[in-house]
């Protein structure tokens, strides 16, 4: 069984910044060097290794590069080692959910270009990928937390370009969370917890949206300059 | 309910709609446990009139809005309709198509409220009569006798279902792509869209699950449409959904896809969905629509 829990097995991305502050290589510093000024900025580079998302449509857009990443990632883990039971169909399907949501990570890295975040490194353990309820449970979550996230970043873009392409991926989105939904309860694509009174599906503005990914993600993040 | 998004959204244009209603915690308090569910679509109304007065949305905005309810109401009634049709939909997905339906009328009634109290008058489909929800010689979804069986064969039936709700997903995407940023419309168009899309994609998974023919996926596969006619008259409904062309002009057969590979064109087609504009939308359904 491979476990893609490294950066590694994710595509390349163009002009990834490296923020990684080894811990060797800190203790190297703070042992062999005596100088106060040197351990004492050590500490404050390893104490905050979060990596800042950005300020404006950039921080939109690598927050939308965040979940993307956390998607592709899950279906990739899903796709290699896939759950007891899998039909044709489902074995189709998945490797569709993984393809579409890689083509958004690197979709969304190019049009970021030189001002895109690292790669991510997630947390694959709330999943149990080779058992079927648990796999489409968490598909589910990640899922209805991407259509939320949609909806909850457009209103915020300043540059009116951006919108037509990313709604383009949102209603893909959902697309993805109705499958899921249906997969695993027939007839739950639109469930009430979803869909209010209106009609109206469920909105997560960035900050909201990002506490919830932040379990299924190691890397932590800097998102103070998003919407709240 | 999404209540303080709608609030937050009429805030980034109009800052002070917190100060019209004496503050934001009166205004969110009034929709605590006390205010029924049921009655949140009014209650909502009547807030946007008590927040606003008289004041009015620009008339593109309202035009926008009201084509958004122009097309709630064409589809509401084509699975009100289907829902109400003795023996049209299989006991198993009557649960599925009455959500849809459901979520419609939500739709509706939202946007009526949000267009009136914007100080706009709610499009009313022509020879609407009685109960505003129960059309009367507003539709022909036979298509002037195309599609005679649309309510007695339930492929027939779902074909047209999809077709509709996939053009619905397309026509929310012209909306939200036209209106320009920080418009109040979009946070509210996307949260529609969004729900169109989990309906279209529901409804081919319903048709993959009881053998179509083109075994369509929820998503939408290159540009294709229904083959044989009468139903390849909705090949229009698809045009340029395999559009790899896509912000600064990025080709997206190019993007990476799994195992070190690039993806291949039709999951790159279908990773993006297209819009249409109004007034194409408006001509592929003016056949459905009686004047």
């Amino acid at each position: 069984m491979k476990l893609y829990n490294t950066t590694q097995d994710l595509p390349p991305v163009k002009d990834a910044k490296s923020y990684d502050v080894s811990r060797r290589r800190f203790l190297q510093l703070a042992g062999g060097i005596a100088g106060t000024g040197a351990f004492l900025a050590a500490c404050k580079k390893a104490a905050d290794n979060r990596i800042f998302v950005g300020r404006g449509d950039v921080g939109l857009l690598n927050f939308l590069y965040i979940i993307e990443q956390l998607k592709a990632g899950f279906y990739v883990q899903a796709n290699a080692t896939t759950y007891y039971g899998l039909t044709l169909s489902e074995m189709q399907l998945l490797a569709d959910l993984r393809d579409h949501d890689l083509a958004h990570v690197d979709f969304l890295a190019l049009i970021l270009a030189g001002n895109v975040i690292p790669k991510i490194t997630l947390n694959l353990s709330p999943t149990i990928y080779a058992d079927r309820t648990s796999m489409i449970a968490n598909a589910i979550i990640l899922e209805d937390l991407a259509v939320a996230s949609y909806n909850g970043v457009m209103q915020s873009f300043s540059d009116a370009g951006y919108l037509p392409t990313i709604s383009k991926m949102a209603s893909v989105e959902a697309r993805h969370a109705q499958y899921v939904r249906d997969l695993l309860n027939y007839n739950s694509f639109g469930d009430i917890s979803l869909i209010d009174a209106n009609g109206l599906g469920q909105s997560l503005s960035p900050q909201a949206a990002l506490a919830i990914a932040q379990p299924y993600i190691q890397t932590q993040f800097d998102g103070s300059t998003l919407p709240a | 309910m999404n209540i303080s998004n709608i609030i937050n959204e009429i805030a980034k244009t109009d800052p002070e709609v917190y100060e019209r209603v004496s503050g934001r915690r009166n205004l969110l308090k009034s929709f605590g446990s006390k205010v029924a569910v049921s009655a949140i679509p009014l209650a909502l109304g009547s807030l946007f009139k008590k927040a606003y007065g008289q004041t009015t949305a620009s008339a593109s905005l309202l035009a926008s809005m009201n084509y958004a309810l122009q097309i709630e109401y064409f589809t509401y009634n084509f699975y009100h309709t289907g829902n109400n049709t003795g023996g049209l939909v299989s006991a198993a997905d009557i649960a599925g198509l009455q959500a849809i339906e459901n979520h419609d009328l939500g739709h509706i009634n939202f946007l009526k409220n949000l267009i009136t109290t914007m100080g706009g008058t709610p499009y009313t489909p022509k020879n609407y009569i009685g109960n505003p929800f129960i059309a009367s010689g507003a539709y022909d979804f036979t298509k002037s006798g195309t599609f005679t069986n649309v309510f007695t064969s339930y492929a027939i039936y779902l074909d047209l279902g999809q077709a509709f709700k996939d053009l619905a997903v397309r026509a929310y995407k012209g909306i939200v792509g036209s209106n320009g940023a920080g418009s109040s419309f979009i946070g509210t168009a996307m949260q529609i869209h969004s729900v169109e899309a989990r309906h279209a994609a529901h409804v081919r998974y319903v048709r993959r699950n009881s053998g179509a023919i083109d075994n369509p996926k929820p998503w939408v596969s290159e540009n294709i449409s229904f083959q044989t006619a009468p139903l390849n008259q909705f090949i229009p409904f698809y045009i340029n959904e395999n559009n790899i062309l896509q912000g600064t002009n990025i080709d997206i057969t190019t993007l990476a896809g799994a195992n070190g590979s690039t993806i291949s064109h039709t999951a790159a087609t279908e990773a993006f969905d297209e819009p249409l504009d109004m007034t194409t939308v408006q001509g592929l359904i003016s056949p459905f629509i009686l004047t």
